[in-house]
């Protein structure tokens, strides 16, 4: 496989083991496969396109150092993207950026105007979220993050945590599913909650 | 729409890659970064795989040449040892012992320069 130009094909846990036995070909494949979501995850987070790439990348690399900790127990999207939120998170605290001031409360202001299509652009609906309520919901539903695993990674409180995940589910909710109900509680909530 | 059928189509929206344009440009980035990284640890442990391998080389002639000096000519063989012990004097490295241990302590200082080289390479 390491002589040929075709590229590797197979499950990710396959290609994860070849990537740890050296084979940077079958780690490109992965990267192919995953890139994409990866970038996705980070600019989601709030990173701008051009820091969102670089810290894909270093994620990438990193994960090729420790592929041989990746044993398949989930999957390596996953794995890889909680890599690259925790260098995200690494790289706003050591840019002193990572502030957690309430932002006004928009809430009296007229919805706007949303098409059907736009209705489903998460990437449109993340931008009406604050900074903190962003952060916390993307690691939360993007990167697998339980809430305390999010709450010790943001250095706040459990209860701080949550609060920003319930506003930013509630924004969303309004802003593309604006017929939901607002009181239930979801058996997803559960199993974040449940981490903790 | 309910509420556990929004988280759980939030998570599926989540899941869900965005199409980006680039895609392949940035894998290929990655690969080349990977590659880069990788044929430079290479130059590295190759580097001071040859240099250890002439410290080696160089310490086994030297102490052949002295030995058979010292067949020879006991009197050639004090005159390698004076030599010696006066370009050991001029670098003022009589302090450190034998000459073994000046090869020794060279020999370990090429191996922290090349560890203290890869492990740039891997920050930078």
């Amino acid at each position: 496989m390491m002589g040929s130009d075709r590229p590797p094909t197979g499950h990710d846990v396959e290609l994860a083991a070849l990537a740890a036995a050296g084979d940077r070909k079958a780690f490109g494949e992965l990267v192919r496969r995953h890139g994409s979501a990866v970038r996705g995850l980070l600019r989601r987070l709030g990173a701008d396109p051009a820091t969102a790439d670089d810290i894909a990348q270093d994620a990438f690399m990193i994960g090729f150092e420790q592929i041989a900790d990746y044993r398949g127990e989930g999957a390596f999207g996953g794995w890889i993207k909680k890599t690259a939120a925790r260098l995200y998170l690494r790289r706003i605290k050591r840019d002193a950026r990572l502030v957690f001031a309430e932002a006004p409360d928009r809430g009296d202001e007229p919805a706007p105007q949303v098409s059907a299509a736009d209705r489903m652009d998460l990437d449109e609906a993340l931008k009406t979220l604050s900074r903190a309520e962003r952060l916390c919901v993307s690691l939360c539903y993007g990167a697998d993050w339980s809430h305390s695993e999010a709450a010790q990674a943001l250095n706040i409180p459990l209860g701080t945590v949550k609060s920003h995940v319930k506003r930013g589910l509630d924004k969303l909710r309004a802003r593309m599913a604006p017929g939901g109900g607002a009181g239930a509680v979801s058996n997803d909530s559960e199993r974040r909650e449940g981490h903790g | 729409m309910a509420e556990p059928d929004f988280e759980a189509q939030l998570s599926r929206l989540f899941d869900r890659p965005p199409s980006l344009g680039d895609a392949e440009q940035f894998a290929a980035r990655v690969t080349q970064r990977l590659e880069r990284g990788w044929a430079i640890r290479r130059i590295a442990i190759g580097a001071t795989g040859v240099v250890a391998g002439l410290a080696a080389a160089a310490q086994l002639i030297s102490s052949r040449f002295s030995a058979e000096f010292s067949s020879m000519s006991h009197e050639g063989a004090q005159k390698l040892d004076l030599g010696l012990d006066k370009v050991l004097a001029r670098y003022d490295l009589g302090s450190l012992g034998s000459s073994e241990t000046v090869w020794l302590a060279v020999a370990l200082a090429l191996a922290a320069v090349a560890f203290a080289v890869t492990r740039l390479v891997d920050e930078v």
